[in-house]
């Protein structure tokens, strides 16, 4: 027998006057935290076997934060990742999004056409960018589906699974976004994966959803609300793994537009693949937890995918459900007085970069327009 | 008597606001869930859309640590009827419980219930325990105004068996 006791710590609104005051204040210390893990020579302690992709996340978020590409810290950081050329998929991707975010110029329009988006890297440094880039489409398993990382051979030792597409289109989108060509069979083949890994079986449903700059809800009617599965092998969708599909599916249909080889039927499909994601995830809607992984884990990984879903397709509230200031709420909650949003040294890096990535909101929009 | 204690519940006496959770989409409550003798505890919260089982606590995605939470910041369901519950890892729980006392208070209703929880049917793939002569005495003080639970006692107790996984038929020759 075990006896348990609950006790209220207080009820408070999600939506308040001084919430954005007090995010700011949880960023602040959040960054000075993080900041400070960084080891002599620029790099963060590897989480796992991710040497490069640790620094690279760090990297990825001070820079969303507002530190500049001049801060020594930052500097080192950017310098321990150019000096490598790794080989996991999750990493290349995160030093591509690291990279195009330090090179971002300061107060950059999210509205700015994708022409005219301005990365001013040095020449060696952006051929180490077009190299991880390309390494990327080249090891991919088919086009637009990503494993783990490739034998020396090229043969995959594992399925492609949506986190490591998911990463990937997010790198090859951020190499995009400085210039460095991706194929377009890349994009079409990030459509066939989530229609691969959607789930078969769902129901009928209607979502409503409040877009960016819209007051009003929109309801949509969606033949199945279908999550996305980790892979075809796993029988039923997750919260972040949905997060992924909707984000991906969002950017694929970005880079094809650019392109100019978006098919209005492609663009339906994807739309209709896009609101059976947002169907599910209202079914399933938890912000205190990572709503059906089969062991409860990588919550702070799940915000940072549902801030990429919403922010890549535009999305401010589902149904009465406003993710952000939700997420923000139970953040706060969280956070430890370090600054950390776990003191333990194993998952610390990764969890305090996840959930300043949410609190920062920081991807950039979709760009419609070339 | 097991009828009239909730009808009771339900029906609320002497002007005082009934027991139901009133949360805004905009508001979260807070919880601090500690075991008995232990310094730190874990976060527990509530938002509107937990409350799923007809206006009570149901969060998605229950794992067997959500069990005390969940009967602490619920009702059981009246009479003969049973709570259906998926859990993580384990056979799918049906749960039922009874109402035993209500302290009648225009501010806070002490809510004292047993519940009792057990697996249920077939193993599905993915479940590796199945729960046997479950129970849980929770006492619970229930604050009308505010429209949310202020604390909660629980005593949860279960029989935990991991099911083995079923060998593969073999090969037969050739």
């Amino acid at each position: 027998m075990k006896r348990y006791e609950l006790e209220l710590e207080e009820r408070g609104p999600v939506l308040y006057k001084g919430l954005q005051r007090d995010i700011n204040a949880a960023i602040d210390r959040g960054v000075k935290h993080l900041k400070g893990l960084a080891q002599e020579d620029g790099s963060y302690k590897p989480h796992g076997k991710y040497d490069v992709g640790t620094t690279a996340l760090a990297m990825l978020t001070l820079c969303a934060c507002g530190v500049p590409r001049t801060d020594p810290v930052v500097e080192a950081g950017l310098n321990y990742v150019f000096a490598r050329s790794p080989r996991k998929t999750y990493e290349r991707a995160v030093a591509l999004m690291a990279i195009e975010q330090a090179y971002t110029p300061p107060g950059e329009s999210h509205r700015s056409r994708a022409a005219e988006l301005r990365r001013d890297l040095p020449d060696n440094r952006r051929r180490h960018c077009a190299g991880l880039a390309a390494a990327l489409e080249r090891d991919a398993i088919a086009p637009g589906a990503w494993a783990y990382q490739a034998h020396p051979g090229g043969r995959y030792i594992v399925h492609p699974d949506s986190s490591n597409t998911q990463y990937a289109v997010l790198g090859l989108r951020a190499a995009a976004r400085m210039d460095i060509p991706v194929k377009v069979q890349t994009w079409e083949g990030v459509v066939r994966y989530f229609e691969q890994v959607r789930e078969r079986k769902a129901p009928r449903a209607t979502v409503s959803l409040v877009r960016e700059g819209a007051v009003q809800p929109t309801e949509h009617r969606v033949r199945a609300a279908a999550g996305y599965r980790y892979s075809t092998t796993r029988p039923h969708a997750w919260a972040s793994m949905t997060s992924a599909g909707i984000a991906s599916l969002a950017i694929a249909r970005e880079q094809l537009l650019h392109k100019r080889m978006l098919p209005p039927k492609l663009a339906t499909r994807i739309g209709h693949l896009i609101l059976g994601g947002w169907a599910w995830l209202d079914r399933h809607w938890a912000m205190d937890r990572h709503a059906l992984h089969p062991h409860g884990q990588w919550y702070y990984y799940y915000l940072y995918s549902l801030e990429r879903a919403a922010i890549l397709d535009g999305v401010k509230r589902v149904g009465d459900k406003d993710w952000y200031r939700e997420g923000a709420a139970q953040l706060l909650a969280r956070q430890k007085e370090s600054g950390s949003w776990d003191d333990k040294e194993k998952e610390q890096i990764t969890k305090t970069c996840f959930a300043l990535l949410f609190l920062r909101r920081a991807t950039a929009p979709v760009v419609l327009t070339r | 008597m097991r009828t009239l204690l909730l009808l009771a519940l339900l029906i609320p006496v002497a002007r005082a606001e009934p027991v139901a959770w009133k949360l805004p989409a905009t508001e979260l409550v807070r919880y601090e869930l500690r075991e008995a003798g232990k310094q730190k505890g874990r976060i527990v919260t509530v938002q509107r859309h937990d409350l799923r089982g007809g206006g009570q606590y149901l969060p998605v995605s229950l794992a067997r640590s959500d069990l005390p939470v969940l009967f602490a910041l619920r009702l059981p369901p009246p009479d003969t009827a049973k709570l259906e519950l998926a859990v993580r890892d384990v056979v799918p729980l049906r749960a039922k419980g009874l109402l035993e006392l209500r302290t009648p208070d225009e501010e806070a209703a002490e809510i004292v219930a047993t519940w009792s929880f057990f697996s249920h049917g077939r193993e599905e793939k993915g479940c590796r325990f199945r729960i046997r002569d479950g129970t849980a005495g929770v006492r619970t003080v229930f604050d009308r105004k505010q429209g949310h639970v202020r604390s909660a006692r629980i005593d949860i107790a279960y029989m935990l068996r991991k099911i083995e996984p079923r060998k593969g038929r073999g090969r037969s020759g050739s």
